[in-house]
C-alpha cells in the first residue's frame, strides 16, 4: 500500500508546520536525512494563515484570497475570502477525504476517488495534491547529484528515482536545497522519458510567525508554457488554539 | 357403434368435399397458398434476423459487463463501493452451484471481478477510471476486449503489475506499452491508496465510455492493493444464448436462497442488470410486432377473400348439397376445413422454405454494414455497448412453433366468416337460377 507522492508541496504549505532548527551541516551528508528534514518544513502543529493564489492559464487568469487553517498532517480547512463571488466556498481535508462546500447552493460534496484527479479550484493543483502527504523518502531512492554553487547560492541537488513498485507517476524528481538553511529552492518532476512534466519554485524567504519559510511558491506545468499557479502567504501564525473538532463538516459550512 | 361409424363417414365426406373444392379451383388455391407461404417465410426470416440481432446486442452487452446473470451484493449496484462486495462464503456457494454438472454444461463463461471506481494517473495527468480486477485466464473466455487489442496483449495469468487499458485513456494520459500508470482508490479501510501498474496492452472497443475509462488489472494485485484479498464485487455468468437466462437465474437463486434471504447477495438477469439494453431490445421487438400485425392482417384478408369468394361462387353447389341432406353445420365445417387445410399446408411449406432460405443465404452472418454503409462498419454503439455489425440469424423451435401457431390462428379466424355464410344458405333461393 504505497502512497502517492505527487505535488506534496501544496499540502505542505497548507499545513505549514514546525520548522526544525538545524545545526551545522555535517561533513558527511546523508541525502535521505536532508530531504526528510526539508520535508519537515511542511509538517507539524497548528497554523492559520492567509494566502493569495494566482492562477494564470492561456485563456484566463484569476486571483483568489483564502484563509487556511491546519492541524498536523491530517487536517486542513481552506475558505475563500475574495473575490466576493466565490467567498465562502470552502474545502475541508480530514484524513484522506476532501469535502467541498458551495455556499451558493448550500451543498457539501465529498470528493470521490475518481474526482481526485480534477483541478482544485481551477488551479494547476489536483485534489489529489491536497490529500497525499509526502513520503518522498519511502517512495524514492535518493542520491546527491550536485554539491556546489548555482547562481551564487550554495546548494545540494538530489535526484530521486522511484523504487521499483512505488505508486508514483514520476520517472524522476530533481530536488534543489539551499545548504545554509535547508530551504527548498526548486523541485522538477520528470516523466519516464526524462521530459520535464512540471516544476515548482520557492522564493521570497521570510520570517513569518516566528519561522523562516518560502512565502512564494510557483507551480508551472511543462506542457503549457506560460501557465502557472502561484501561492503567496500574506500572513501566517503558528500554534493557534484549534483542535480536531474545528475541522468538522459544520465548521466547513458555517464560518466563525 | 352405428352412430360412431356414421360420424366417421360424415367426417370423411366433409374432408373429401373440402379437398375436392380446393382442387377444383387450383389457380385460386395456389394464389392464396402463395400469399400464406410468402407471409410465413417472411415472418420466419425477419424473426431470425430480429432475434439474431437482439442476441448479438445482448451478447455484446453481457460481455462488456455483467454477464447474462450477475451475482452481486444487493447494495453494490447503487453504491459501486468496495465494501459492498461478495462475502467469501457466498462466493464459495455460488461457485459450487455453478460447478454442478447441470449448470456447468450450460455455462460458457464465468467472470469473478472486483469493480473499482478510482483514478488513473500518469505524469501527464489524471482521469477517472473504471477499474476491473479480473482473473486473466477466466476473463479471456468472457470478455470481448481481448479481441480488440490494438497494441500489446491481454492480461496473462502470471502478470502482476499489469494493466490492459482503453485507447482513450492511453491517449489522454500519454501512455505507451510499459508506461507507469498509478491507480488510486479507496481501500477496505477507506484510505485512499495508490498502486503502480504498467501498461501491457491497449484496446479499442469503440464505445467512448469504455475506451476512456476501463482498465483491467489482475485480481491478485487488486487484492494486495486494496486489502480485499480474493474478494470480488460480482460474479458474471454467461450462457449459450439469452433464452436460458431465466432458468439460470432461477437455479442460482435456489442455490443461494439463504444468503439472498439474508440480503447478502442478489442474482440479476441481464434485463435487470442492463435495463437500458433491455428496453432497447423491447422497443425494437415492439417495432417488429407492429410489422407482424400488419402482415397478419394482410394474410388474413387474403384468406378471407379466397374462402369467401369460393363460398359465394358455390352458392348453388352448397344449396344442392344441403338439399341432398348436408346440415348447415356440416356445410360450414366443409368451408372451415378448406381454410384450415389450405393454411396448414401453406404455413408448413412457408416456414420450411423461409428457414431454409435464411439459413442458406445468411447462415454465415448478415453484414449490416452492407446496408448502412461504412459509418457502421466498425462502430455501432447502442446504450454504450458496441454492436458487431454482422448479424447471425437465430432460429429456435419455440419461435417457429409460435410463427406456425399465429398463422394457423389467422387462417382459422379468416375462415370463420365464410363458414358462417355457408351455413346460412337459403336452399330454395340458391337453386332457383341456373348459373
Amino acid at each position: 500500500m504505497a502512497r502517492i507522492g505527487r505535488a506534496h508541496r501544496l499540502t505542505g504549505l497548507l499545513t505549514l508546520g514546525c520548522l526544525a532548527t538545524f545545526g551545522t551541516a555535517s561533513a558527511q551528508i546523508d541525502p535521505l536525512e536532508i530531504i526528510d528534514q526539508v520535508e519537515q518544513l511542511y509538517r507539524g502543529d497548528s497554523s492559520r494563515g492567509t494566502t493569495t493564489m494566482q492562477v494564470v492559464t492561456e485563456n484566463w487568469d484569476r486571483e483568489i484570497t483564502m484563509e487556511v487553517w491546519s492541524l498536523g498532517d491530517d487536517y486542513s480547512l481552506v475558505r475563500i475570502l475574495a473575490p466576493a463571488r466565490e467567498a465562502g466556498t470552502a474545502t475541508l481535508k480530514a484524513d484522506q477525504d476532501i469535502y467541498n462546500y458551495l455556499p451558493k447552493v448550500d451543498r457539501t460534496i465529498k470528493m470521490p476517488a475518481s474526482m481526485m484527479g480534477g483541478s482544485w479550484m481551477g488551479s494547476h493543483f489536483t485534489n489529489d495534491d491536497l490529500v497525499q502527504e509526502s513520503r518522498l523518502i519511502n517512495d524514492y531512492d535518493i542520491e546527491l547529484s550536485f554539491d556546489g554553487d548555482r547562481d551564487g547560492i550554495v546548494v545540494w541537488e538530489f535526484t530521486l528515482v522511484p523504487k521499483p513498485e512505488a505508486a508514483v507517476v514520476w520517472g524522476r524528481i530533481e530536488y534543489r536545497v539551499r545548504q545554509t538553511d535547508y530551504m527548498p529552492l526548486a523541485v522538477s518532476y520528470y516523466d519516464e522519458d526524462g521530459e520535464l512534466a512540471r516544476s515548482m519554485e520557492f522564493s521570497d524567504f521570510a520570517n513569518m510567525g516566528g519561522r523562516v519559510i518560502p512565502r512564494l511558491m510557483m507551480m508551472r506545468p511543462a506542457d503549457k508554457p506560460g501557465e502557472y499557479t502561484s501561492m503567496r502567504y500574506e500572513d501566517l501564525e503558528f500554534d493557534v488554539d484549534i483542535d480536531e473538532s474545528f475541522f468538522s463538516l459544520r465548521a466547513l459550512q458555517n464560518p466563525r | 357403434m352405428m352412430i360412431a361409424r356414421r360420424k366417421a363417414f360424415q367426417i370423411r365426406v366433409i374432408a373429401v368435399l373440402a379437398l375436392r373444392n380446393l382442387r377444383r379451383q387450383v389457380r385460386r388455391t395456389l394464389l392464396t397458398a402463395t400469399a400464406i407461404i410468402l407471409g410465413a417465410g417472411m415472418l420466419v426470416f425477419s424473426n431470425a434476423i430480429g432475434d439474431g440481432t437482439h442476441e448479438q446486442w445482448i451478447d455484446d452487452g453481457v460481455r462488456t459487463g455483467s454477464g447474462h446473470a450477475t451475482i452481486e451484493h444487493p447494495a453494490f449496484r447503487m453504491s459501486r463501493k468496495l465494501e459492498d462486495r461478495l462475502a467469501a462464503d457466498v462466493r464459495a456457494v455460488a461457485e459450487a452451484a455453478l460447478a454442478t454438472p447441470d449448470l456447468a454444461d450450460r455455462v460458457t463463461g464465468v467472470s469473478a471481478q472486483l469493480t473499482i471506481s478510482g483514478m488513473a494517473s500518469s505524469a501527464a495527468g489524471a482521469r477517472p477510471a473504471h477499474i476491473l480486477a479480473v482473473d486473466p485466464q477466466a476473463e479471456v473466455d468472457f470478455t470481448n476486449l481481448d479481441d480488440q487489442v490494438i497494441e500489446g496483449r491481454y492480461l496473462q495469468s502470471d502478470d502482476r503489475l499489469a494493466a490492459f487499458v482503453g485507447v482513450g485513456l492511453v491517449e489522454t494520459l500519454d501512455l505507451r506499452l510499459g508506461s507507469r500508470l498509478v491507480l488510486t482508490a479507496q481501500d477496505t479501510n477507506k484510505e485512499i491508496v495508490g498502486q503502480l501498474v504498467r501498461v501491457v496492452g491497449v484496446f479499442r472497443n469503440g464505445a467512448p465510455p469504455v475506451d476512456n475509462t476501463v482498465v483491467h488489472i489482475p485480481l491478485a494485485i487488486a487484492g494486495e492493493w486494496l486489502g480485499s484479498g480474493d474478494d470480488v464485487s460480482k460474479i458474471a455468468v454467461m450462457v449459450e444464448d439469452s433464452t436460458e437466462v431465466s432458468s439460470l437465474v432461477r437455479r442460482l437463486r435456489q442455490a443461494l436462497a439463504d444468503p439472498v434471504d439474508a440480503g447478502r447477495v442478489t442474482v440479476l438477469g441481464w434485463r435487470e442488470a442492463m435495463p437500458a439494453l433491455a428496453s432497447l431490445v423491447a422497443v425494437d421487438q415492439f417495432g417488429s410486432y407492429v410489422i407482424f400485425a400488419i402482415l397478419f392482417v394482410i394474410i388474413g384478408f387474403g384468406i378471407v377473400n379466397t374462402v369467401l369468394m369460393s363460398v359465394l361462387h358455390r352458392h348453388r353447389e352448397f344449396g344442392v348439397l344441403q338439399a341432398l341432406g348436408l346440415t348447415p353445420r356440416q356445410t360450414g365445417a366443409v368451408v372451415l376445413l378448406e381454410g384450415l387445410l389450405l393454411t396448414t399446408v401453406s404455413t408448413l411449406v412457408g416456414v420450411g422454405l423461409g428457414t431454409w432460405l435464411t439459413w442458406y443465404f445468411l447462415g454465415d452472418g448478415f453484414d449490416m454494414a452492407v446496408i448502412a454503409g461504412d459509418s457502421l462498419a466498425n462502430n455501432m454503439e447502442m446504450g454504450s455497448v458496441v454492436i458487431d455489425p454482422i448479424i447471425i440469424p437465430m432460429f429456435s423451435v419455440a419461435r417457429t412453433l409460435q410463427t406456425i401457431g399465429w398463422i394457423m390462428l389467422i387462417g382459422i379466424l379468416a375462415s370463420i366468416y365464410p363458414a358462417l355464410r355457408a351455413t346460412r344458405i337459403d336452399i330454395a333461393e340458391s337453386m332457383k337460377f341456373d348459373q
